[in-house]
């Protein structure tokens, strides 16, 4: 949030349109930054989790560091940047936790 | 980090071919660090989708290119495509016919990774549906002369209409996408002409004012402000 982008707007969009008809828990990570609007999407969605998450700016010293320590890892930086313990702990949580209707929609996003 | 053995159905909702964007960089880069770090995330990102792609239970597409290219390795009965909606109370035909070869201002947001391209001024011919651009155009502010390309090499070019309710439809929106905008400069437009002193001219007092923000909302705005210097533009070629 906001949906600024074309793969958000989509995203939002869809998520939005399901959730008229669906009971839709929105799981989302991202960096953290002012004026987050996330918890607005409070209004749309059964539920939200969301988990700003400390990431170095793009292309700053701190990201290039980041990139050196994964630089062994077989996962691409665009995903293993995303994937902390807080989010795995919460999203295991939040699935061991509640028992998913067939009506519910998960939607796993790889960009967040 | 996603608990691939639940037994909750998972749908993979992809964006991009992310692969193939890595690739694209690879092929275009000239810093070799950046070329070598390209190679190595194209490489790693295509293992990571095909591996992901092949545990979800069903997965979405953008566009029936993307699901071609999954396809090669997923099973095709669980690859879904969704087309992008179009608001088209935004989007719409224009009220008068277009001019042959005039010029317009496209975005190049699709082309941004493959080409080193930013949005610019290019020629366009409606009838055919093509869009000629100057080929290697550079990001930032200051362009190298190197980078300048003279007016005759145009390369021709596919996009999706996505004509903007400005005059005549000259004026065309670009893409949504952060990192293309922010390096979006008006300076580039008329240095692609090799017009440096008109684009200084034309640029004057407008590109501080206007270039660098992404937010939605300052996009209606920020097109109907570059609607109004393609007259201009217009003259001067």
């Amino acid at each position: 949030m906001p949906p600024d982008t074309g793969g958000k707007i989509r995203s939002y969009n869809i998520l939005r349109e399901l959730a008229r008809q669906h009971s839709v828990t929105f799981f989302s990570f991202y960096a953290a930054h002012d004026g987050d609007l996330h918890p607005d999407l409070k209004s749309i969605f059964d539920r939200i989790v969301c988990l700003p998450l400390d990431l170095p700016a793009p292309k700053s010293p701190a990201e290039m560091l980041a990139y050196g320590l994964r630089l062994f890892s077989s996962q691409p930086y665009g995903i293993t940047k995303y994937c902390r313990p807080v989010v795995r702990r919460e999203l295991r949580s939040l699935l061991s936790r509640r028992a998913m209707p067939s009506s519910s929609v998960t939607l796993q996003l790889l960009r967040a | 980090m996603i608990p691939w053995d639940s037994p909750i159905p998972k749908v993979l909702f992809t964006h991009n071919v992310e692969a193939a964007i890595w690739r694209r960089h690879y092929e275009v880069a000239t810093n070799l660090i950046w070329k070598a770090i390209s190679l190595r995330e194209w490489r790693k990102m295509e293992s990571a989708e095909r591996r992901y792609l092949r545990l979800a239970d069903q997965v979405l597409t953008v566009s029936e290119t993307d699901r071609d290219a999954f396809a090669a390795f997923v099973d095709p009965a669980k690859l879904t495509v969704i087309p992008t909606g179009v608001d088209v109370d935004y989007f719409h035909p224009m009220p008068t016919e277009e001019a042959e070869n005039s010029l317009g201002i496209h975005g190049l947001d699709g082309l941004t990774s493959q080409r080193r391209c930013d949005p610019l001024l290019c020629r366009r011919h409606p009838s055919t549906h093509q869009t000629e651009v100057p080929r290697r155009i550079s990001r930032g502010r200051r362009p190298k002369p190197r980078d300048s390309p003279p007016s005759s090499r145009f390369h021709r070019h596919f996009f999706l209409d996505q004509r903007h309710r400005s005059p005549q439809g000259l004026a065309y929106p670009p893409g949504l996408d952060g990192e293309s905008w922010a390096s979006f400069y008006f300076d580039n437009f008329f240095s692609a002409f090799n017009e440096k002193d008109q684009g200084d001219l034309l640029t004057d007092g407008f590109h501080d004012e206007i270039v660098g923000h992404s937010a939605y909302r300052n996009v209606l705005a920020y097109w109907e402000s570059v609607a109004k210097l393609v007259p201009v533009a217009r003259e001067l070629t």
